[in-house]
């Protein structure tokens, strides 16, 4: 019977206790492990000189050795890693489904897409929001209303085509962060020119500012996640009432207030983002 | 000293270590619950007379020179294992010089037969399943015993052995080569006279 010599791979396998693929290594690697069972039993008797340093009275205390150190931490570190994944996971997906929720609900009220009971519910809260403005209309973010920004707003890019085109800023409670391609439109308000890419100031106009007048509707119940975004989308999806943005800026400084963290911020802006996008081919156009 | 660790990892070697070298009785005794069985089943597998006592004398070795000792514990297991390879390596010396001297026991004696009850004893005693590297060279035995029962690398038993890693291997290769002629189930458990005739 021809037999094929073990290789380096194998070998390794069978001196570390394992069994290789080869059915004929079978009989070696048990061979391997009766023997390392019968050689290692307890621990021995010390001789008389050794028993003078020792203290086998005591109880035994496990130590960590190399091998099983770097196992032991390798799984601890991948539990800790699925956890951490996982706990950033729920949180993720949490704020996201809130966000995106609103959004959704936002978008659809505007669009008018809503069923009747809920648009008309939803023309309300527009209307107590805005009330001199039309509740079903919509920003065409082409400057000929002003954009209404109290609180620190930090437009990403793909919300500069909207913002870009009517980026004033009524009001000087906040600080307007806008997108590489904002540039102010003539005639709408002086507002501090856009700077691209830099980081949102801390709200500051939008603590002290007016302490959560309207953002409760919209405001899911976690707070600070989705209530903020909604609220602000809720104010920026009707820019009509533009004049009125010194009290739309409360709004979305309330709604920054309600989460007070940079979270309440992202949420209007994604709100922003959102209820702007509704029409994005005319904020594109010229 | 405070000894830090959980029941679960329990303590780190480089905890135990500074204790044992600051004269500490658990830490001692740790190291010797430790590495102890490892110890004396090497010396068993490579032919000692009384692996306990080699085992002691080792551990006396280390002991007294463990505050000039510093590594890791895969470097203290080398270190260990050196300090008993060369203990066992003296004891087969010795007894190549002196002859073999075994004292007289009577289960032992040759001249009786054994009972039926020490004859079964005997076969399902360990010694057999332990006698199976004794048929190899001295060399692939070293190396067999101490990858098997000390559980060291290639690299450590080149470092205890003085070899150099790619002579270790080929040492356990071709040792497990040889196991495994050697138990290698026989096709033909009787032989040829004994078939019948098909």
């Amino acid at each position: 019977m021809k037999t094929t010599s073990i290789s380096d791979s194998e070998a390794k396998q069978l001196a570390n206790g394992r069994v290789p693929a080869r059915r004929d290594l079978d009989s070696v690697a048990d061979l391997l492990t009766a023997y390392r069972s019968a050689a290692i039993g307890a621990a021995p008797r010390p001789s008389a000189a050794l028993s003078d340093r020792l203290d086998l009275t005591a109880t035994p205390i496990h130590m960590q050795r190399g091998a099983g150190m770097e196992r032991g931490s390798e799984g601890a570190g991948a539990r800790r890693t699925a956890g951490g994944l996982f706990g950033l996971g729920v949180t993720v997906v949490i704020i996201l489904g809130a966000a995106s929720g609103a959004a959704a609900a936002v978008s659809a009220g505007s669009a008018g897409l809503l069923p009747p009971g809920a648009q008309q519910a939803f023309d309300q809260v527009v209307s107590i929001f805005s009330p001199s403005g039309d509740a079903g209309q919509e920003t065409t973010g082409e400057g000929e209303a002003p954009g209404v920004s109290g609180g620190t707003d930090e437009v990403g890019p793909e919300e500069a085509g909207i913002e870009g085109e009517a980026p004033a800023i009524v009001g000087n409670e906040g600080v307007d962060i806008v997108g590489p391609t904002d540039e102010p439109t003539p005639g709408t308000a002086p507002a501090k020119p856009a700077t691209p890419g830099t980081p949102a100031e801390p709200a500051q106009p939008a603590t002290p500012a007016e302490p959560a007048k309207p953002a409760t509707p919209a405001t899911p119940a976690t707070p600070g996640n989705g209530g903020s975004g909604s609220s602000g989308s809720t104010d920026s999806g009707h820019p009509g009432q533009g004049p009125k943005g010194n009290s739309n800026p409360g709004t979305n400084g309330s709604g920054n207030s309600d989460s007070g963290n940079g979270n309440g911020n992202s949420g209007s802006n994604s709100g922003n983002g959102k209820s702007g996008a509704d029409k994005p081919g005319k904020a594109d156009k010229p | 000293m405070e000894i830090s660790g959980d029941e679960h990892t329990g303590v780190p070697f480089e905890t135990v270590l500074a204790a044992a070298q600051s004269g500490a009785k658990w830490a001692t005794t740790t190291l010797w619950r430790e590495y102890a069985p490892g110890v004396v089943g090497f010396a068993r597998g490579r032919g000692s007379r009384d692996p306990e006592d080699l085992a002691s004398d080792v551990f006396l070795t280390v002991f007294e020179q463990l505050p000039t000792f510093s590594g890791s514990e895969a470097q203290f297991r080398t270190y260990l294992f050196s300090i008993a390879y060369r203990r066992l390596v003296d004891e087969l010396r010795q007894r190549g010089r002196r002859g073999e001297t075994v004292p007289f026991t009577p289960e032992h004696d040759t001249r009786s037969e054994p009972s039926a009850e020490d004859a079964a004893t005997e076969r399902l005693a360990d010694s057999s399943v332990l006698s199976v590297l004794d048929s190899l060279p001295v060399d692939q035995r070293n190396v067999m015993v101490l990858r098997v029962v000390a559980d060291l690398t290639v690299e450590q038993i080149a470092d205890v052995l003085g070899k150099r890693p790619g002579a270790v291997k080929a040492l356990q290769r071709r040792a497990l080569d040889a196991l495994r002629k050697k138990v290698s189930a026989d096709p033909y458990p009787f032989a040829a006279s004994e078939r019948l005739p098909v």
